[in-house]
């Protein structure tokens, strides 16, 4: 370790207090940190453990009714108490932040060259065409393809990776000394999440800047981060070198983080119980099946005077079964339709073409009272628990709701008694009948929305990124609630993520969308120990594990280029390039057995996908 | 971790002390908010005062309404100023009409008006609104196009029609007036409709297999309460100032019979010659009036909103 004095960044024991009208709050207490130049630092915690508080007051950006105590020091100069003129000229300039939400970091309204310009003029008086020349430099550094053209473009243009490739250009403008990155990787896709990441090191590495990377994704810390602070409640519990970390962590909330992680490379591991065979005898085979789904919308699109419509393909007809107990994982990247499929399979969407059928009977919106009937049995649990409970009801009355649709035929005090049994059964105290879903915790409410779905005892529950939004040691215990639930209810799961570890840990089967159509189905472990596909592979591949010495020495599938937009018709034959060099952009690639119950489409060889 | 399904049961009972915690609904958690709602509450009961003594008040008053004190006529600002001795407690108008029993008169018409035609207003619109949100597409297409058709007829021509045609009646004046003030609240509520639509708890009622109407009644309107709380308040007065205008036309309440615009635009007249209480007592019930209904229409938006608990 080198000398105090080569600190870049030294915090002693902050302390930072918020006023709110239910008293004090202590976001951050008494922290104490220091990161050195070319160093990357990782403070990982759950929601609420105050790892962006502690940095956004660094930043100076602490909210009005804050109050910090204790001692920032920045290359020798002590911030806490300098005016606002003294901290911009080193907030910008030596130290630079970027957030979470690429969209709404960038200002809409300006364009790309405008933002940039705008950083190099207050910071370095540089303007006109040297100003350009560097901001091309830059974008060409964090690997922006036609630079030239995305100065002049608009962030609503540019695709959410593109976006946090000119936030990351943007806050190396000036070469700061410390890089603050605020959960940057995590509202974008895995594969767009392993190039940024890349990015950042090769950043770290040239330019020795130094990296404080806060996030809740333990697999994102093994890949990046030299040191590791791990934060709960306001304060340090455990801070180590990533490898003593990971390998001997000491404190019990470090290991129980470790644990809840899923992993992709060793399933069954975020839960305590096995995921259980199903058996197919005595249930009838007839359950789910679709056949050749597909789902358009009309984009209208500017040509000339008038407006075109152009069919966008969400799902380009998709076909599964589903067996009674089953689960079937589906996983893709975001915009490759896997909700919009799961909300067609239910009837949310009717389907431009393509049946569903439920127990051998069609499924569709023609028969509205038969298909009334059937949502008896067919559950949907949504991604964002709050959006998905009406503000206005408590919570016990959205959980009574489907009895008051479907058995009409029981008495309010019926009704009461089962809401409160399901309560229970989900991990609800019974005593909260009458909360507001504002006053409870994300965790709290997602098992709301479970109880809701789960009243009927339905056949089937679509979970729709059902643990998406939740911290890893809740989402280990929704997995572990939603398994208890198939096991007591023998109910069949659509478990839909993006993510593909928690995916593993939860499906029997699993499924690859690309761009609305499958390209690989097989079951859970066949899928991940002998991906076919490239985009498998590549998806895999992208998927940071928790483990430094592990995720280090991995080899990396990456093609060339951004993930598509799913309007150029091109993308659709973006693995099978033989057939556009041929001209057939209607080819739609067939989907094969490769092994019995493993299929994959149609692609070209993956080392002639690499090379072009 | 859930599996231990005694002890959680455990748990429960001694956390409540084997007490039922009694279902509350929405409107229950309303009240409660709103009585902590200390100017709401003062308003409402200032407005209910106002009801019961512009009922109760022209049985005390030893003038009613029409009748002219033949003393005072033509001399008012002399001897017409408000006085206890002469019964005249407000004073009286030029004509020598006493105005505290025309107040008292004056106040139930435009609290009826302001009632009945916003009850109207908002019944309708709320409901009209809200299906052409709910429902979307070409029926919302036409619904919305019928609305501006509507709005773009003007309604003090058809109210005059109405009234040649029917005669003139209070009641066709209140049921009037809300006929004619729907529109706006249903253009609100559609839009504020729209957004609710897409919230997914809406999706999450569809997929639980919940009909169209029950959501719209569920979900949707108690989630528009906030906006149409708030637009009512500002739409009683609104009908109130249509009402003395009207009447002004000589279309709506006719002499002897008066509402608080009336009385202000006589006051307002006269003022030159020395009676400044015709102004000031209507204009005080009107403002201490108006006062009330934007208090509890802030009340009310907060008590709806849970959030807010």
């Amino acid at each position: 370790m080198s000398a105090p004095n080569n600190r870049i960044l030294e915090v002693n024991n902050l302390n930072v207090t918020f006023d709110t009208p239910d008293g004090e709050v202590e976001a951050v207490k008494g922290v104490t940190l220091h990161i050195e130049p070319g160093e990357c630092l990782g403070i990982v915690g759950e929601s609420g453990s105050g790892k962006s508080q502690t940095f956004m007051t660094i930043m100076g950006l602490l909210a009005n009714n804050g109050r910090t105590e204790g001692e920032i020091i920045f290359n020798g100069t002590s911030l806490l108490g300098l005016s606002t003129s003294a901290l911009n000229k080193v907030r910008g300039r030596k130290m630079s932040m970027i957030f979470q939400d690429p969209l709404t970091s960038l200002t809409p309204h300006l364009t790309v060259f405008e933002q940039m310009a705008e950083v190099l003029q207050l910071h370095t008086g540089i303007r006109g065409g040297e100003a350009e020349k560097k901001c091309i430099d830059w974008l060409d550094q964090v690997r922006i393809s036609d630079a030239d053209r995305r100065l002049r473009q608009y962030p609503h243009e540019l695709s959410g990776g593109m976006r946090q490739r000119v936030m990351i250009a943007m806050s190396m403008l000036c070469s700061p000394d410390l890089l603050i990155a605020d959960e940057p990787t995590t509202a974008l896709d895995v594969t767009v999440q392993s190039e940024i990441l890349d990015l950042m090191d090769e950043l770290k590495r040239e330019n020795n800047t130094a990296i404080a990377l806060i996030t809740h994704d333990m697999g994102v810390v093994a890949r990046m981060c030299d040191r590791i602070q791990v934060m709960r409640h306001g304060i340090y519990v455990e801070e180590g070198t990533a490898e003593a970390v990971f390998h001997t962590p000491q404190h019990d909330y470090t290991k129980m983080l470790l644990d809840a992680m899923p992993r992709i490379d060793q399933p069954d591991k975020a839960t305590n119980r096995k995921l259980k065979d199903y058996d197919l005898k005595g249930r009838d085979v007839d359950f789910l099946k679709v056949d050749d789904v597909k789902v358009h919308f009309n984009i209208k699109v500017p040509t000339g005077l008038w407006y075109k419509n152009v069919p966008l393909k969400a799902v380009d007809g998709v076909s599964f079964e589903l067996k009674p107990g089953e689960t079937l994982g589906i996983v893709g990247e975001s915009g490759c339709g896997k909700s919009t499929l799961a909300r067609a399979v239910l009837q949310l969407i009717p389907p431009t073409a393509g049946n569903v059928s439920w127990l051998g009977r069609p499924l569709d919106a023609t028969n509205k009272a038969e298909l009334k009937a059937k949502r008896e049995d067919l559950q949907i649990v949504f991604q964002d628990p709050l959006a998905s409970l009406d503000p206005r009801m408590t919570i016990s009355d959205s959980i009574m709701e489907p009895l008051r649709t479907f058995r009409s035929d029981m008495s309010r005090n019926e009704m009461k008694e089962k809401v409160a049994d399901i309560m229970e059964r989900v991990g609800l105290d019974r005593n909260m009948i009458n909360r507001y879903p504002h006053e409870l915790s994300g965790g709290q409410n997602q098992r709301v929305g479970i109880a809701r779905a789960m009243i009927m005892e339905p056949k089937l529950v679509v979970c729709d990124e059902a643990v998406s939004a939740l911290d890893v040691s809740i989402q280990a215990q929704i997995i572990e609630l939603l398994m208890d639930l198939q096991d007591e209810f023998g109910l069949s799961l659509l478990f839909i993520s993006h993510d593909l570890s928690v995916v593993r840990e939860v499906s029997h089967r699993i499924m690859v969308l690309y761009l609305g159509r499958v390209v690989e189905l097989a079951d859970r472990n066949q899928i991940y120990l002998h991906p076919q596909h490239p985009y498998t592979q590549q998806l895999i591949s992208a998927v940071p594990i928790p483990d430094p010495h592990v995720e280090r020495s991995r080899t990396r599938i990456r093609f060339p280029g951004e993930l598509p937009s799913p309007m150029d018709p091109t993308a659709k034959l973006r693995f099978l390039k033989s057939k556009l060099r041929a001209n057939q952009l209607d080819y739609v690639p067939v989907l094969r057995e490769h092994t019995p119950g493993h299929f994959v489409a149609e692609h070209d060889p993956i080392e002639e996908l690499l090379a072009s | 971790m859930l599996v231990n399904r005694e002890k959680m049961a455990g748990v429960v009972d001694a956390l409540s002390n084997g007490k039922e915690v009694e279902g509350r609904s929405l409107w229950q958690d309303a009240w409660e908010r709103f009585q902590r709602n200390k100017a709401a509450v003062v308003s409402v009961v200032v407005l209910a005062l106002m009801v019961v003594l512009s009922f109760v008040g022209p049985a005390l008053a030893p003038w009613t309404y029409e009748e002219i004190d033949w003393n005072i006529i033509g001399n008012a600002a002399q001897s017409g100023f408000p006085s206890i001795a002469s019964g005249h407690f407000f004073g009286t108008d030029d004509l020598g009409r006493d105005i505290f029993a025309r107040t008292m008169q004056g106040t139930q018409i435009s609290l009826l008006v302001g009632l009945v035609g916003t009850s109207v207003a908002v019944v309708l619109g709320v409901l009209y609104g809200a299906t052409a949100g709910y429902v979307g597409g070409r029926v919302d297409n036409y619904m919305m196009r019928f609305v501006d058709l509507l709005m773009s007829i003007p309604y003090m021509f058809i109210l005059i029609i109405l009234f040649v045609m029917f005669g003139r009646s209070l009641w066709l004046l209140f049921m009037g007036l809300g006929l004619f003030s729907w529109m706006d609240m249903a253009r609100i509520v559609r839009g504020q409709t729209l957004s609710i639509k897409n919230k997914e708890y809406i999706e999450a009622s569809v997929a639980a297999g919940v009909g169209t109407f029950t959501i719209i009644i569920r979900h949707v309107l108690p989630n528009l309460m906030g906006i149409v709380a708030v637009y009512t308040t500002l739409l009683i007065p609104g009908l109130i100032l249509t009402e003395s205008f009207i009447s002004f036309l000589g279309l709506g309440v006719q002499e002897p019979l008066t509402s608080w615009g009336a009385l202000i635009s006589d006051g307002a007249k006269t003022i030159q010659y020395g009676t400044p209480w015709q102004l000031a007592f209507p204009l005080g019930f009107f403002i201490v009036g108006l006062f009330c209904f934007y208090f509890i229409g802030d009340g009310l938006r907060d008590a709806l909103d849970p959030k807010d608990r």
